[in-house]
């Protein structure tokens, strides 16, 4: 326990909206521990985004925090003011987003615009500051770091913004680095060299990472656990290994059986067939029911508990409910199990 | 820059070079006179002639047009012809004074306070404060400003005698005609501060200086109000050119002896060299506000560089 930075119980998240409430994420729990990379992964809608920025407590203003708790270092985060959520902003948690040709501001320097977190969180300023962001630029690999101080983001390129954003996110040595789908807008060759980037920086500061992304590959190459979201639920939470060999819930299955591969000829994409269901209406039961081959009439009706399969391995699946033992084992076995 | 501002100049002395010599055919080829056709008749036709002849009316058009550019190159724009013997030069200076004055107190006010309005309007979107601005700018746009001049004149000048109901006399003179020219600037600046803060508010890097723990104060200041206020620059250019060269109708109300009603009384004399004056220096003024907002843009907009590619 005393292992753990953060721990999110329970966080229910609701968008208001013209035409009802969307429940975005409804009753997300997991833990982060120190130094450790927790990926998020979800298609898109899952909540996994909503998640990440409730932490931040950067939602948009009509999406409210309903129930649950954001503890980081005990303190509850959801509850937190927002003057306090400025003081941790950037300092102790700090985020990478998506999109490294928006999230810079076009018409300040980058070297300005790391300096800002510095100024702001640790006093520093003129030359100082100015040194300092030359540092972090060179810590993540931009070449003649003192130069590029200088330009602006349109002077960079995808791959050297993305690094730029990366060093103001490091500014202040967070303690939690959430990196919002930090490769999805990057070339490939690109993505890897990111991943490896923020690998290097782990291992070189000890701060721990929150991934959230909707590709397997990222997890495999960068996380040590993995949390499977699904309509605004966790529904399945284990090691990277566990999740890769001994997946246990349907949806799961469905999401490593669609990763294309290599060494297969099909010219065809598996996809899981149907669409996730409307958060405006969440189902009584297990929200994949409606998509899922192996659902049971429980499933429609009733949301299963977590199954633990050892102590870092839990789903949320009826079939691994001890009662439905032998269902379990027989769709395991034949993929075809109708009740 | 240096090169591409060089450039600019050449094509801005080109452009002026072509709107007088189109302004001088078109005006030669207006009815009527610059002399009172009653007296004129009174006169022998040797008297007629010398008066001609002594403003070189009495030679061909193309002579008339030639002599005219030649003595412009000299900075000479020739002598009145309705305020008689008076430099066409003097006039100009003499009447932009009170216009630019007014222009400029109308300016200034209107962009502060329309800047104000757009700003909270785009913050507090669909708020009370902005249904207020946006309220306040509709009314700005569609009240002409001469009601509303009518309005302070009255009110202001008239009933409460806080300022000089109209006439040049001293600098209270230029506050209501100021202050009835800002409400249309008010109006447009806000409305165009808000659409852009609004767009601007939604960009991810206001996020990301969130994300970075920047309070309220500074994401407005640093990140949004500047880079909202990069389109602003373009539409002040032609107000900043419209205002400060007088308003004919503003000046008429409140008896400004501006350069808008030397114009407009110009025409109506048919006093060449003055008609032609005051387009050239309406003309001048307009294309050298065009270039600095082109400049004042790349200063602003570091991805615009004038005149060259990347870097």
């Amino acid at each position: 326990m005393s292992q753990s930075l953060l721990e999110v119980r329970d966080l229910a998240v609701a968008f208001r909206t013209y035409i009802g409430e969307v429940q975005a994420v409804r009753g997300v729990s997991f833990d982060l521990n120190k130094g450790e990379t927790l990926a998020i992964v979800g298609e898109s809608g899952s909540g996994k985004s909503v998640t990440s920025k409730s932490i931040m407590r950067l939602l948009a203003k009509n999406a409210k925090i309903r129930s649950g708790e954001i503890r980081f270092e005990g303190e509850n985060l959801a509850a937190a003011s927002e003057r306090r959520m400025q003081s941790i902003r950037g300092s102790e948690i700090s985020m990478i987003f998506q999109d490294p040709m928006t999230s810079l501001n076009p018409t300040m320097t980058v070297g300005k615009q790391i300096i800002e977190v510095l100024k702001k969180h640790r006093k520093l300023g003129g030359a100082e500051a100015l040194a300092k962001a030359a540092e972090l630029l060179g810590l993540v690999g931009i070449p003649s770091p003192e130069k590029r101080v200088k330009q602006y983001p349109h002077q960079l390129s995808g791959g050297m913004r993305q690094r730029v954003v990366i060093a103001m996110a490091l500014a202040c040595s967070p303690k939690i680095l959430i990196a919002d789908e930090p490769t999805t807008a990057l070339d490939v060759t690109i993505q890897a060299q990111i991943l490896d980037l923020m690998k290097r920086i782990q291992e070189e500061t000890g701060t721990s990472i929150i991934l959230i992304t909707h590709d397997l590959g990222v997890v495999a190459e960068s996380a040590a656990r993995v949390a499977v979201m699904y309509a605004g639920i966790i529904v399945e939470t284990g090691t990277v290994d566990e999740l890769f060999y001994e997946a246990k819930h349907p949806y799961t299955w469905g999401l490593l059986a669609s990763m294309p591969k290599l060494h297969e000829k099909t010219s065809e994409l598996t996809a899981i067939p149907g669409t996730p269901p409307d958060l405006m209406f969440p189902p009584v039961g297990c929200p994949f029911a409606a998509r899922c081959p192996h659902a049971m009439e429980v499933c429609v009706a009733k949301m299963p508990d977590y199954t633990a399969h050892s102590d870092t391995h839990s789903a949320a699946c009826w079939l691994q409910d001890p009662r439905a033992q032998k269902a379990a084992a027989a769709t395991g076995a034949s993929l075809g199990g109708e009740r | 820059m240096k090169r591409y501002i060089a450039k600019r100049i050449v094509y801005l002395v080109l452009t002026l070079f072509i709107i007088t010599t189109a302004t001088f055919f078109l005006m030669k080829n207006l009815p009527g006179t610059p002399f009172d056709e009653e007296k004129l008749a009174l006169l022998t036709q040797d008297q007629r002639d010398q008066i001609y002849a002594s403003y070189g009316l009495d030679k061909p058009v193309i002579v008339q047009y030639v002599n005219y550019i030649g003595n412009i190159v000299q900075g000479d724009l020739g002598t009145s012809i309705y305020y008689t013997g008076q430099d066409v030069k003097d006039i100009i200076v003499d009447r932009i004074y009170p216009s630019a004055l007014v222009g400029l107190q109308a300016i200034l006010l209107g962009t502060v306070i329309g800047l104000i309005l757009g700003v909270l309007a785009a913050y507090r979107h669909n708020s009370g404060w902005d249904y207020a601005a946006m309220i306040v700018s509709v009314l700005g746009v569609s009240i002409p400003n001469f009601v509303l001049a009518a309005l302070l004149q009255y009110y202001i000048g008239l009933k409460w005698g806080i300022l000089p109901v109209a006439f040049w006399e001293s600098y209270d003179s230029s506050v209501l005609p100021s202050v009835a020219l800002s409400f249309g600037v008010i109006a447009i600046i806000a409305r165009f501060v808000r659409t852009e803060m609004l767009e601007v508010l939604q960009q991810d890097y206001i996020v990301t200086a969130k994300a970075k723990g920047l309070g309220q104060m500074a994401i407005l200041s640093r990140h949004a109000v500047r880079n909202s206020l990069i389109p602003v620059i373009t539409i002040l250019g032609p107000i900043v050119v419209n205002l400060l060269t007088g308003s004919l109708v503003i000046e008429n109300i409140f008896g400004i002896p501006g350069i808008g009603s030397l114009f407009v009384d110009s025409i109506k004399t048919n006093d060449y060299a003055t008609i032609m004056g005051v387009t050239i220096f309406y003309s001048a003024f307009y294309v050298v506000v065009m270039l600095l907002v082109d400049i004042l843009y790349s200063l602003v907009d570091p991805r615009i560089r004038l005149g060259s590619g990347r870097e």
